[in-house]
């Protein structure tokens, strides 16, 4: 049996004053080197998921366990120009990280590596474009040395032809060094594209799980119709 | 030289920020040069045995440093306009400078030399004198309340009487001196216009000298309660916006019992009770800044209690980064901004404090100088009040304005503004 | 019919520091009464500075109406003075913004807000809330904004644009902050909308699939310039613009399983970057001399000098 990269087992997640919970009775896994969406209409909990196996969010009840150290496993998040430190220059937040975990890299090399060029590097992020600012976060969590990425709608808040350089890179990387994805979404298009497997959400619980072909051509559940209804497919 | 164009394009872009940090450093500058602006001593001396600088003997050893620093604060727009390289070059003395004020409170008396000393034991040698060549604390008893001698009016004949009558409202004619007026060695003649081209006060002290050092003081009051408002204003702001929880609820009691100690009275407590061997000006500034550093906490404590939220804050400690490396390199620079603009405020608002004090007789007192203090030292008389009150307002009004342009250039709305 | 909105020539710049630049332009368009018209492009190319120049809601004072005509219902309104714009604004024309968030206002109540622009004899606030797919309208109406989730706050917004009963209504990317399923049903309210009141519809967003479902016709642009205008259905099975397919292949729904997602190479150029020629040469591939030169004008509906070239 393939051991998971990290697991969240009946997971519950109270965001403090809510009456009702972000996450309830959530059980999910992420194995390695697979690619698994997670979709959900706005409040399904998505976000909060991501948030929680990246230890951003205490929970309630409930277990989570990850099999590697914290920094392997790297959140990549929805706004890029909020995640950056609007105060480092680009290469200066990649050196950052590569000296704190010892990485023998290169920042130049981050930048090639995501699609970036190294003249970057001196940039501040308000300087760069938004598809160029996630690259930059993509980089900076790359340069961690992570085993898994969490995207949280990484590509909802960009322009049509920035996105697909995005996604395009994550499927790249996913090939070039073997790496997990959780990519959090609402449009089951790219899941379509992109996705081994897909976990439905509605209300905090988990409603539908399993292989992404499966559940698009023939989805059971209420909230998984109504997604593929939207996204046009 | 593409320096040069560098910071002159700097300057044309927001000439007014440069122009009010011009001001204050050229205003500081000055008052860290005061003793070789304003001194009965003079700046150089040929002695039988080599040259001397007669200036600067009494100095200790802080402020001989304090002295060489005069002409890096007046150049301060300069390589503040300059590359980072520049910046970094050129920004050491900082530190220093915060190092001096420090050790100044450690120093040790100075040796004291009565005023005019010197010029009664010179005889023939060559000597070259301070532009003004008075000491702040230099009586002359044979020219007391003397107008400026720019003025038709201040005109003495030989037997020490005006020659005018009837001048600057006081219609007997002036005070008359007891004795024809007194010129020591190295001093202008009698009646030279810019011998005393501020006046002189009750005791025939020159009033130039005066406000020269009275800036001085004044303008360290201002700085040093500045800089000690910020500093603890910053550790417990950022304390208590980044722990939350027990330590907000204690740091912001503790910024509510403060904000109810009346500052005038405290000063005058201190004061009274003496300072030991600590010059007032420190005095006055600790207090000052013990009672002032609840503005600057508050505005740190909003801006953490948001960057606590914040995305870059929340990524950087899933990258594994130290709660430390958080804090100091991510969120404090973050922070800070509003924080600089409300610590140029303070330092004008400090000034204006310790003047009031001084007017009212319980900051620096005799022979000490301060703005405030010389304004109280005449007010019937017009020089008195006019010179002293335009130099405090025009420094009050170089910090404000400072403020105002580092507010400007950190808000988002108006363009021109750097990230 | 006569149109609801004529656009004719109209160019809008703004200005950065000292130097001034063309957001959009040389504008030319019609927009019929209860018409869906979507307006695609990407961030950058001026769409939503064209909106915002209808009814003439700068956030810069500085931006100005270079040239051309504006006309609603045969009124012109580009050299009308601020006073006697303001009436047009909320009763003639109504802004559905993108952020719910931001337009609306954190210290008034919904209900308050709907009511300050509702028009004599027409719906109550109520109505429009209950019109605008709020259940429960009189616990809605009670509200404040941040009281309400996102999607309740959208719908609310679409209410208040509704309030004035416009002839005209204008929408910013109003379903780009909202999961498809939200974003359909607020786009079909408008849409709706629309056609019951006979109102004109700008839609303005960068999704082009989302655009094909619910506009009649559809207005391409990039680089301040309309590039393609032609009806939905043929615009999405043969487009006449190597822009507008590029738009399209880079649409993830058209993106086969396992396959790359079409990237358009390049960038669009910066406004103070464009030159003579077409805007889109560098980034083409059937670029030729001609198109790097001449600036190719809208000719039946594409600017372009090859549009059967054009390959979906």
């Amino acid at each position: 049996m393939i051991e998971a990269l990290c697991e969240l087992t009946d997971a519950v997640v109270r965001h403090p004053g809510a009456a009702r919970p972000a996450l309830e009775g959530l059980t999910l896994q992420l194995f390695a080197g697979e690619f698994l969406a997670v979709a959900g209409e706005s409040g399904s909990g998505k976000s909060t998921l991501v948030r929680a196996l990246a230890r951003h969010v205490p929970l309630e009840q409930g277990r989570l366990s990850v099999r590697t150290e914290r920094h392997r496993l790297q959140l990549v998040f929805q706004d890029p120009y909020a995640s950056l430190d609007p105060r480092q220059r680009a290469g200066a937040a990649l050196e950052e990280v590569l000296g704190v975990h010892r990485v023998a890299r290169s920042a130049a090399a981050l930048l090639l590596e995501v699609g970036l060029a190294p003249e970057l590097a001196a940039r501040f992020p308000h300087e760069l474009s938004g598809g160029e600012r996630q690259r930059l976060a993509i980089a900076r969590a790359l340069a961690a040395e992570p085993q898994g990425l969490l995207l949280d709608e990484p590509v909802s808040a960009l322009d049509p032809s920035h996105r697909a350089q995005v996604l395009n890179l994550l499927v790249e990387l996913r090939e070039r060094r073997g790496l997990a994805c959780l990519l959090v979404t609402h449009d089951l298009a790219l899941v379509r594209v992109l996705a081994d497997r897909l976990a439905v959400l509605e209300d905090g619980r988990l409603v539908e799980c399993g292989a992404a072909q499966e559940l698009l051509a023939r989805p059971a559940s209420r909230a998984t119709r109504r997604l593929v209804e939207a996204a046009g497919i | 030289m593409a320096e040069l164009r560098t910071v002159l394009q700097c300057w044309r872009r927001r000439p007014l920020f440069w122009a009010a940090l011009a001001l204050v450093c050229a205003l500081h500058a000055l008052g860290a040069a005061a003793p070789l602006v304003a001194n009965d001593a003079p700046l150089w001396l040929a002695a039988p045995g080599g040259a001397r600088f007669p200036a600067l003997e009494p100095l200790n050893a802080c402020e001989r440093f304090v002295l060489l620093l005069a002409p890096w604060i007046l150049c301060t727009p300069l390589w503040a306009a300059s590359s980072w390289r520049t910046r970094i070059g050129f920004g050491w003395p900082a530190f220093a400078l915060v190092l001096a004020l420090v050790w100044q409170l450690s120093a040790g008396a100075r040796t004291f030399v009565p005023a005019g000393e010197w010029k009664r034991q010179l005889g023939a040698q060559s000597a070259l004198f301070a532009p003004i060549p008075f000491g702040h604390s230099e009586t002359n008893s044979s020219e007391p309340w003397r107008p400026p001698t720019w003025l038709a009016a201040s005109e003495i004949d030989e037997q020490g009487h005006y020659v005018e009558r009837n001048v600057m409202g006081h219609p007997g004619g002036l005070e008359l001196p007891p004795s024809p007026v007194e010129v020591r060695a190295g001093e202008p003649a009698r009646n030279a216009a810019l011998r005393h081209p501020l006046g002189t006060d009750a005791l025939g002290r020159d009033l130039a000298a005066r406000v020269v050092w009275g800036a001085r003081n004044s303008l360290a009051v201002g700085l040093a309660s500045a800089l000690f408002a910020l500093v603890l204003g910053t550790l417990l702001g950022s304390l208590a916006g980044w722990r939350g929880a027990r330590t907000d609820l204690v740091v912001s009691r503790a910024i509510e019992l403060v904000l109810c100690f009346p500052v005038l009275f405290l000063v005058l407590l201190v004061v009274s009770v003496g300072s030991g061997g600590v010059s007032a000006v420190w005095t006055i500034s600790g207090v000052l800044g013990l009672t002032g550093w609840t503005g600057v906490a508050r505005l740190l404590r909003a801006e953490f209690l948001r960057l606590r939220e914040a995305e870059f804050v929340l990524a950087a400690r899933g990258l594994g980064f130290s709660e430390w490396r958080i804090v100091l390199r991510h969120a404090l620079p973050n922070a800070l901004a509003p924080v600089i603009v409300a610590t140029s405020f303070f330092a004008g608002t400090a000034m204006l404090a310790e003047s009031a004090i001084s007017y009212l007789g319980a900051g620096l007192v005799e022979p000490e100088a301060s703005l405030g203090g010389l304004v109280r030292g005449g007010t019937e008389h017009a020089w008195m009040v006019i010179f002293p009150g335009a130099v405090l307002a025009l420094a009050v009004i170089a910090w404000n304005l400072l403020g105002e342009e580092l507010r400007d250039l950190n808000d988002p709305r108006i363009p021109g503004r750097r990230a | 019919m006569n149109a609801l909105l004529e656009v004719r020539g109209l160019s809008v710049s703004h200005a950065r520091g000292a130097r001034r630049f063309f957001a959009v332009e040389e504008l030319d368009f019609d927009l019929a009464p209860g018409e869906v018209l979507a307006i695609v492009g990407e961030s950058g190319c001026g769409k939503s500075t064209l909106l915002a120049s209808i009814p003439r809601l700068f956030a810069d004072a500085q931006s100005r109406i270079d040239s051309g005509s504006v006309r609603l219902a045969g009124r012109e309104l580009v050299g009308l003075s601020e006073d006697e714009l303001r009436p047009l604004r909320g009763a003639a024309i109504g802004f559905v913004f993108q952020d719910a968030h931001a337009a609306l206002n954190p210290v008034l109540k919904v209900g308050a807000q709907v009511e300050e622009g509702l028009r004599a004899g027409g719906a109550s606030t109520l109505e429009l809330l209950a019109q605008a797919g709020l259940p429960d309208p009189a616990r809605i109406a009670a509200s404040y904004p941040h009281q309400l989730s996102g999607g309740m706050r959208q719908r609310a917004l679409v209410a208040l644009a509704l309030a004035g009963r416009p002839q005209l209504l204008l929408a910013d990317e109003p379903t780009s902050a909202l999961d498809p399923v939200l974003g359909r049903e607020i786009l079909e309210l408008l849409t709706g909308a629309c056609r019951r009141q006979g109102m004109g519809l700008l839609l303005v967003t960068h999704d082009i699939g989302l655009a094909l479902r619910h506009a009649r016709r559809v207005a391409v642009m990039y680089a301040g310039r309309i590039v393609e205008l032609a009806p939905a259905a043929e615009l999405g099975a043969r487009p006449r613009h190597p822009y507008t397919a590029a738009l399209l292949a880079a649409d993830p729904a058209r993106t086969p399983r396992g396959k790359r997602f079409a990237a358009i190479p390049g960038a669009a150029p910066a406004p103070l970057e464009r030159g003579a020629g077409c805007a889109f040469a560098p980034r083409c591939a059937l670029a030729r001399e001609r198109c790097r030169i001449e600036r190719p004008a809208l000719v039946e509906g594409s600017a372009c000098f090859f549009p059967d070239e054009v390959r979906p």
